[in-house]
């Protein structure tokens, strides 16, 4: 039977995108074939701009964006000016080069400014960018200098307008699939994630700095081998062909573009850098239709371009979520199906040697002698007490007692200044945030509990974790990864999400939000999930429903909890022990019932007595 | 006097002049950014306006160029409250829309100002063709005014920020949006005021090199990049720093060029600039 | 005596984007005296302060403030005639104690009314005085408390909101803010103060608003909201829902 017939469907989305795709091409193809030597060359540059903005959308994927993807560009076009003009090289070997040229100096500017705080990258990358030119202006004897470099080959084989416009046809036809193929990958919705929750998206085990570091190299190659090409199309370069405003258009493009699919980064292309040259515009007016074009649409939006953009502009009715785009393909093989709580933590079991040789039962958490300080403030005092595996646990103890700070350090987000933290023998203090997930220690936020703008479908398969993690994996088409679609959607079922799969987690009404945060949390199928304050803000019935929900995933003996609550009743009713922290100090550690009865407990939340009071 | 001493002092001198043009530029940068968390990218484009608006008094409406000074510190100081008022406002605290926003208007503003005053390069007469010649070493009187003027400016607003109510506004801002809400302060006429004292500098300086370098619709770029470099390594929001960091790289530049290429002193800056960031992500100055 | 009410809540509801904060509150403190606000983090203690002074938008319900209804949109500015001290103390830690407190008479261009009104401050608080060119954030914990209630003292309010004055603060401490805000509602100015510290908030109060997700569990005098044994249950409460 078709796939598409058993999922009760007459077309898919997908079989809409090669329709679509196969128009695409087919109209670029009469188009080379009928238009004139004009039109042909504003297709070719209009190719080579599409092919810059491509590039650059991937980084914009994770939430940066950078200012020296003209540089890329110039550095691949010089590297071949430089290399067929002075040394002979063949056009066609001089394209990896420029390339690898362009991703170096990605690799330079990337390392020294993505560990510092967010605000520099750009500046950075506008610096890196006035620095480039002005060295290929000074360094007369390679680049020429202002006169640049003249009478660049063009390969052989590619002499004529047409050929060209070929060339860079099936060039950015290419390289628009491959960053399609990026994007559907299951590293490409890490990069998504990162972009909408940088924490969130380490607490399921995707590291911020190398995964933004590739994004940027991938996208300076690219810009690198389309510089390449440009050189060999104009057969001229100057420095004044790479101004500073040729890195913000191609920005321009992607922005207008919108963010959520790269087929608005087509559209952007063509409405920036096509229609004002049909129209025929000078120079300075399209810069100013452009400028004013962009800022109207920014100041609309002002929040989140990266992130926001794609959804306003018809995102939300268009309703294109994964889900509906994998549910024609997928067949997961019988064994990935979970037919129940019962069997997934049979299943856990059984997968236990894959995660270091120790069953989940195993390992208990411990925390001798913890300490933390900020500046002078003493959040946490020399704090000890262990977790157990199978017990659940409520972390409670009055506002600013340092129990989020306490989830910080045992995260991996920030580090103890004194005392030790250990799974087991391995002591975990140091660790970062997505290596301490792998050691099956997941936390989830109060605030940012989901990635906003990802469909639910998305927040849930993006954080099950892959059996395999080789680079080959991680670029596997998400539709294609049965084990995660199988466990993404036996999750949506158990927390009653299904009819939610394909709307955006932000629409999502606000208890459902924090149900999804708690489904994300178990998608990292951790052995300790740490849970923020899964209930503020909840209405009272929702309360009783997290409570529920919590309660069977601990009887379920998937994973160990551990709770930061100030919902005394939830807590008093679903821990089996609770921990109070007063001033950064464990003032107590027992059941619920000797907890609450212990005076220093009451003294904490009612206040100290006021013996002398009535005299002052 | 010794000839290397004699070169050893001029770069001295021009170093400081260009340190003070440039700590003009920085300093309103870095304010704006104090207050707004917005890295403004069209604060560029408001030096070209000042050195613009004195090339129209002083060529067009043939005034004086301290009238013309006048008229660039103040014209320029309202363009730049109008774009707070109306662009920058709507990206408070959001760092990269803010300077996407920032990049727009410069891109915008740079090419009106090509449609409105033409690709040719344009001069402006100084008041002063007077060079003061002490033992080789040649003090031009344009670059003495810089410095002054630059000093009064500098002066007057760190007066202005300590001693009046709306400094003191100000810095409450900066220190703490939602606090200063609850003494009554209204938070974004504190951020329209700093923009226009931010614009009121860049005219300044902007009418200040007017008579040394020739117009051009994208004259406010390089200076744009090296206040980014200092501010970055200054600390973002420290005003005392970017004064500091801003005369050392004015001699940094000026050192570059007097013992080494001019074309060296641009990159040298900024490869300074990575080495800061990569020892003090915060700045130098910057706290925490 | 039939007390009159300096700033009164009628049926708000208040909400942080999808998050409702407050339903339905209705309050009045009444002039001259203190009124507690009792409650759990999250219970919407100061979304309720908040709401008071002007800078939360109303959703639902009035607010009446010496008997005029006031706009229910979030002002730019905290509203006239109301001081607040914030949760945190949130003092300018870069500014000198001094300068703090002429911050808080920001509004008010009469030096000499501002030079009795600081005199009056330093009268009160002598350590301010002591330190009142040091930096603020050098200052410890209960000191920066100080200061931000004599900021809120500066602004010449008729209704002071305090919230969390003792929060973080060491026992001798708590002891004496809780003095100082007893002295400051002897002089006939009305405070609401919100406390998770149940105690000290009973013992310096009047009147007292338990709250509880948003909505007013229990009101009344402190005393008879000081031995209802809700108050016990609503913050150690052992039964389940």
């Amino acid at each position: 039977m078709p796939d598409s017939v058993r999922a009760g469907r007459p077309a898919g989305l997908r079989q809409w995108g090669r329709i679509s795709a196969a128009l695409g091409l087919l109209a670029g193809a009469a188009f080379g074939l009928a238009a004139g030597e004009y039109y042909l060359n504003v297709a070719v540059l209009a190719f080579l701009s599409l092919i810059m903005a491509v590039s650059l959308r991937l980084l914009m994927l994770a939430g940066e964006a950078a200012l020296c993807h003209g540089a890329f560009y110039a550095f691949g076009a010089y590297t071949t000016g430089i290399l067929t003009t002075q040394h002979g090289m063949p056009f066609w070997f001089t394209v990896p080069l420029g390339g690898l040229v362009a991703a170096v100096g990605a690799l330079i500017i990337g390392v020294s400014s993505f560990r510092t705080s967010g605000s520099y990258f750009l500046l950075m990358t506008f610096g890196f960018l006035i620095v480039a030119s002005s060295i290929i202006e000074s360094w007369t004897g390679l680049t020429g200098g202002f006169s640049g470099i003249v009478g660049i080959s063009s390969p052989a084989g590619v002499d004529s307008l047409a050929s060209w416009y070929w060339v860079t046809f099936a060039l950015a036809a290419l390289v628009f699939a491959v960053f399609l193929f990026i994007e559907s990958s299951r590293w490409g919705l890490g990069l998504k994630a990162l972009g909408q929750s940088r924490e969130l998206a380490q607490s399921i085990g995707i590291s911020p700095f190398p995964n933004m570091l590739v994004a940027f190299a991938v996208g300076a190659l690219f810009a690198g081998v389309a510089g390449s090409f440009y050189a060999g199309y104009v057969s001229f370069i100057a420095p004044s062909s790479f101004s500073f405003w040729l890195s913000v258009y191609v920005l321009m493009y992607v922005i207008i573009g919108g963010s959520r699919y790269l087929v608005g980064t087509l559209v952007g292309t063509f409405v920036l850098a096509v229609i004002p040259v049909l129209a025929n515009w000078s120079e300075e007016y399209v810069a100013i239709f452009t400028a004013a074009a962009t800022l109207a649409i920014l100041m609309a939006v002002p929040t989140g371009i990266v992130t926001t953009l794609g959804r306003r502009f018809g995102v939300r009715t268009a309703a294109v979520t994964l889900h509906d785009r994998v549910q024609p393909d997928v067949r997961p093989r019988p064994e990935d199906i979970p037919t129940g709580v019962h069997k997934a933590a049979h299943k856990l079991a059984q997968e236990a040697p894959a995660r270091g040789g120790e069953p989940p039962e195993g390992q208990v958490l411990r925390l001798s002698g913890v300490s933390k300080s900020f500046g002078g403030l003493q959040a946490l005092d020399d704090v000890s007490f262990s977790v157990l595996p199978g017990e659940t646990l409520g972390i409670i103890g009055p506002n600013g007692a340092g129990k989020t700070t306490l989830f910080n350090l045992i995260s991996g987000f920030d580090a103890p200044s004194e005392g030790t933290i250990a799974l087991g023998e391995r002591r975990l203090n140091g660790l970062g945030p997505a290596k301490i997930v792998r050691h099956g220690l997941t936390r989830t936020f109060q605030h940012s509990s989901v990635f906003g703008e990802l469909s639910v479908f998305e927040n849930l398969v993006v954080a099950c974790r892959s059996r395999r993690s080789g680079p080959l994996h991680r670029l596997q088409p998400v539709r294609r990864d049965g084990t995660a679609l199988a466990e993404a959607q036996s999750l949506l079922d158990r927390f009653d999400m299904a009819n939610w799969a394909g709307t955006a987690a932000d629409d999502l009404p606000y208890g459902a939000r924090k149900r999804l945060g708690v489904a994300i949390g178990m998608a990292t199928r951790p052995r300790m999930l740490f849970l923020d304050e899964p209930m503020a803000g909840l209405t009272d019935p929702e309360v009783q429903e997290m409570t529920e929900l919590l309660r069977a995933l601990a009887q379920s003996g998937e994973t160990t909890i551990v709770l930061i609550e100030h919902r005394m009743s939830a807590v008093t009713d679903l821990c089996d022990r609770l921990v109070v922290l007063d001033f950064g100090r464990v003032i107590a550690d027992g059941t619920p019932e000797d907890v609450t009865s212990d005076p220093r407990v009451v003294e904490a939340y009612l206040g100290g007595s006021l013996e002398g009071f009535e005299h002052v | 006097m010794n000839p290397s001493i004699a070169s050893f002092l001029q770069m001295l001198f021009n170093g400081l002049s260009l340190g003070a043009t440039l700590a003009l530029i920085a300093v309103g940068l870095t304010m704006v950014f104090g207050v707004l968390h917005v890295v403004n990218f069209a604060h560029g484009v408001l030096f070209m306006f000042g050195a613009y608006t004195t090339y129209f008094v002083v060529e067009v409406l043939e005034q004086s160029y301290f009238a013309a000074l006048v008229a660039a510190t103040v014209t320029v100081a309202a363009i730049s409250a109008a774009l707070a008022a109306t662009v920058f406002r709507r990206f408070q605290g959001l760092l990269l829309e803010g300077a996407i926003a920032g990049i727009l208007l410069a891109l915008l503003l740079e090419n009106l100002a090509l449609v409105w005053f033409g690709a040719s390069p344009k001069n402006v007469a100084g008041p002063f063709t007077t060079v003061v010649a002490l033992g080789g070493v040649y003090l031009e009187a344009q670059r003495i005014l810089i410095i002054a003027i630059a000093v009064v400016l500098v002066t007057a607003l760190h007066l202005f920020v300590t001693r009046t109510r709306h400094g003191r506004a100000l810095r409450a801002t900066q220190q703490d949006p939602f606090a200063a809400r609850l003494q009554g302060i209204a938070v974004r006429r504190v951020m329209i005021m700093t923009f226009a004292i931010g614009g009121a500098l860049a005219g300044a300086a902007g009418a200040l090199v007017a008579p040394q370098q020739v117009l051009l619709p994208s004259m406010g770029q390089p200076p744009l990049l090296l206040a980014f470099v200092i501010v970055i390594v200054a600390g973002m929001g420290s005003v005392k720093g970017s004064l500091i960091v801003a005369v050392a790289i004015g001699l940094l530049q000026s050192a570059i060029s007097t013992y080494w290429v001019p074309e060296a002193a641009v990159w040298s800056s900024f490869a300074v600039a990575l080495c800061f960031l990569a020892l003090r992500p915060r700045g130098v100055f910057g706290n925490a | 005596m039939s007390e009159a009410i300096s700033l009164e809540m009628r049926s708000v509801s208040a909400a942080y984007g999808p998050v409702q904060a407050l339903s339905g509150v209705t309050m009045a403190l009444p002039s001259g005296s203190t009124t507690a606000i009792i409650g759990a983090n999250g219970a919407g203690k100061t979304t309720t302060l908040n709401v008071m002074a002007g800078l939360h938008r109303v959703s639902e319900g009035t607010v009446v403030m010496d008997g005029t209804e006031q706009s229910r949109r979030r002002t730019a500015v905290i509203r006239p005639g109301v001081g607040y001290s914030p949760e945190g103390r949130r003092v300018f830690p870069q500014m000198s104690v001094e300068e703090n407190l002429l911050i808080g008479a920001q509004h008010d261009r009469r030096r000499r009314d501002v030079a009795t009104r600081l005199q009056g401050v330093f009268d009160r608080l002598p350590l301010l005085h002591e330190r009142r060119s040091q930096a603020a954030g050098t200052l410890s914990g209960g000191q920066q408390q100080m200061l931000a209630i004599g900021r809120a003292l500066m602004r010449d309010p008729r209704v002071l909101l305090l919230d969390e004055p003792t929060l973080g603060l060491s026992p001798k401490m708590v002891l004496e803010i809780a003095g100082l805000i007893r002295g400051i509602g002897a002089e006939g100015i009305t405070i609401a103060l919100v406390e998770q510290n149940a105690r000290v908030a009973l013992a310096l109060a009047q009147h007292a608003y338990i709250l509880e997700s948003g909505r007013v569990a229990l009101s009344g005098p402190s005393a008879e909201v000081r031995s209802d044994p809700r108050i016990q249950e609503s913050y150690l409460s052992k039964s389940g829902g």
